[in-house]
């Protein structure tokens, strides 16, 4: 007897998917993390897993599912939380949910970066708190993005995405910096430059890379002292790229102009961490991939994996091993 | 005799010794806030030019306290619904505004304010210094993605063209248009010209672009929300008396539309306890759409240049009628 658990409630599309199946599905009824004794006994029996990267799908919860167990469909594109190594072992076939966020996370950078530049939260602030009033004509002026420079850190799918966006506003010049050649540059007029050129000549410095053990820490009080004093800098990466104690310490001594984090370090932010103070500091709660359609995509895709399975097909999107 | 000019607005200090060059009698006012109308009519008597922004209504009471050597009016914005044209034109007198500098800046503050709408940027931050930011849940926080959404724009000049070139590369689906005419800068971007009904029936987005005359006064009322989809959202950056305010916040209230995000209100500044000032889904800016201090410079110059023509008595190189 097939049965699919779902340790989290799916989007109303991805729940009448499976319902069109006619397959057992036993599924939280909430959007908060399964615990961990909840996700054990659910799991026991069961032919199919749909989770999230908050479940840790390790020796002991595959132990409880027991040997019904073909497929682990995760929503998400990480999948640090299962172990690959037991699944492999137990020739349980392994999904994810990659590049279906592209656009989501380019639209969600953009608007991070226009609130960055153009003060927007400080100017929701200033409405709520009366300070309108206050009212000149150099009264929360912002930065413009036309006849400026553009710099992105990593030139993958999502940065490519994001400065395809941008291109309509102005700007005068785009850089980037990345390990390999990319040739959809040349759309953008794109210069090829190494971190420091890229540093220095940039108004506006969008982080795009992989963390890994080279970016770790990566823009740390050095690379700051790097950046123009009239910069801003963009992250909805990954939090770990930046020192964020050195970020402090530049957004508060003229170092660099701005900054709009959609990523922390960790996650998530403490309500009380310093950088919640500044006013030139826009922090977002990692919501890069937050869109109702894109969400429901993710959901979508881990049910089509499943499915696939099911069937004895080859999945949409395999983790290999 | 020395020209009394009378600028109701502060400076910056690159220009400021611009305008104090063009005569031995030039006022300028000093910090912050806006001139109140006494303020206003104490200032302009005797004065041959006046320099003023949107936030100065120049009536009838103003160009009679001023006197009949009052020859021309310099406002530093596009609008002019604040000076009582009829009125000055009986009078012979000049006014001169400040079009053609702003559409980039404004444009590039309408995508912000959209995406900030849509993307529910304002209650991300506020999650965040809540501490109510948790770990990851699939649909906390979720908003609207612009791919394939059907644009609408009312009154497409400068700045609607400027918005709609600005929104392509985000993959929205069609972009349609209404207005007196139909114009030949639609083609760069595919837009469709219908009329008024048409666009609030499809429009997944409606943004408002149009100047505030008798016909577009109130335009946006429960009539109109009606007609327009209970998902769709609704953007303002023209002026606040298109819209009314009371029929909008039923609208959001009852799910008539799904959310508002506005540049501008009725009145300006907007009062911290109005009924809208307290709803998720409606966003407030306090009028920054042209608030780059490149922006602002320029307009102030543009001032300038009316201000120079008009004390010698010559055409404004930027007239109003």
């Amino acid at each position: 007897m097939v049965r699919i658990y779902v340790t989290r409630c799916l989007p109303e599309d991805s729940v009448s998917l499976l319902q069109k199946t006619g397959l057992e599905v036993l599924m939280r009824s909430t959007d908060d993390a399964v615990p961990r004794e909840e996700l054990i006994n659910g799991i026991s029996g069961c032919t199919a897993l749909i989770c999230m990267l908050t479940d840790k799908i390790d020796k002991e919860v595959l132990d409880a599912a027991g040997p019904n167990l073909k497929v682990i469909a995760t929503v998400s594109v990480g999948f640090d939380h299962i172990n690959l190594d037991e699944c492999r072992k137990r020739n349980i076939l392994v999904s994810n949910t990659p590049r279906v966020s592209t656009d989501a996370v380019a639209e969600l950078t953009v608007g991070l970066l226009l609130a960055t530049s153009r003060r927007l939260m400080e100017c929701v602030n200033a409405v709520k708190n009366g300070d309108w009033k206050s009212w000149g004509l150099l009264w929360m002026c912002g930065t413009e993005l036309r006849g400026s420079s553009v710099g992105i850190f990593g030139l993958g799918r999502i940065g490519i995405a994001i400065a395809a966006r941008l291109q309509s506003f102005g700007v005068k010049q785009f850089y980037y910096t990345d390990i390999v050649e990319v040739p959809q540059a040349s759309k953008f007029g794109a210069e090829k430059v190494d971190l420091d050129n890229l540093l220095s000549k940039s108004d506006f410095v969008i982080i795009n890379c992989a963390l890994t053990a080279e970016t770790r820490g990566l823009f740390n009080e050095e690379t700051f002292a790097k950046m123009k004093k009239n910069s801003f800098l963009i992250n909805a990466a990954r939090g770990g790229v930046i020192n964020q104690k050195d970020l402090y310490k530049a957004l508060t001594s003229g170092t660099i102009r701005g900054a709009g984090l959609d990523v922390t370090d960790p996650e998530p932010m403490e309500k009380d961490d310093p950088l919640l103070t500044l006013n030139n500091c826009v922090i977002l709660p990692h919501i890069g991939s937050n869109t109702i359609e894109t969400r429901t995509e993710m959901a979508n895709l881990a049910v089509n994996n499943v499915l696939a399975a099911l069937d004895g097909k080859a999945l949409l999107t395999q983790v290999p091993y | 005799m020395a020209k009394r000019i009378y600028i109701a607005t502060d400076l910056p200090d690159g220009v400021k010794q611009k305008f104090l060059n063009l005569s031995s009698e030039v006022k300028i006012k000093d910090g912050d806030g806006i001139v109140s109308k006494e303020q206003l009519l104490e200032n302009v008597v005797g004065c041959h030019a006046l320099v003023c922004t949107f936030k100065d209504t120049v009536d009838v009471d103003v160009l009679n306290a001023a006197g009949p050597q009052l020859k021309v009016i310099c406002t530093i914005s596009v609008g002019y619904d604040h000076i009582d044209v009829a009125e000055c034109k009986k009078r012979n007198i000049m006014i001169g505004h400040t079009p053609g500098v702003l559409s980039d800046a404004v444009a590039e503050l309408t995508i912000g304010l959209l995406l900030t709408t849509t993307r529910r940027l304002a209650e991300g931050l506020d999650a965040v210094k809540r501490g109510e930011w948790g770990p990851f849940s699939l649909m906390w926080l979720c908003g609207t993605q612009l791919s394939g959404r059907t644009i609408g724009i009312v009154g497409l000049g400068k700045i609607g063209l400027a918005i709609a070139e600005r929104l392509v590369p985000f993959g929205v689906g069609r972009i349609i248009y209404s207005g007196r005419t139909e114009k030949s800068e639609a083609s760069k971007f595919n837009g469709t010209f219908v009329d008024f009904t048409e666009l609030l029936q499809e429009s997944d987005i409606v943004i408002i672009c149009c100047a505030l005359t008798p016909e577009t006064k109130g335009l946006f009322n429960q009539e109109t929300f009606s007609k327009m989809k209970n998902t769709s959202i609704m953007i303002n950056i023209s002026r606040g008396p298109v819209v009314n305010q009371d029929d909008l916040y039923t609208a959001l209230t009852t799910g008539q539309i799904q959310a508002a995000g506005l540049d501008v209100t009725t009145p300006e500044p907007f009062p911290t306890d109005h009924p809208l000032m307290k709803l998720k889904n409606c966003v407030i800016f306090p009028h920054i759409g042209s608030a780059t201090v490149d922006t602002r410079t320029e307009m102030i110059m543009r001032s300038f240049y009316n201000l120079q023509a008009g004390l010698k008595g010559e055409r404004l190189p930027f007239s109003v009628y």
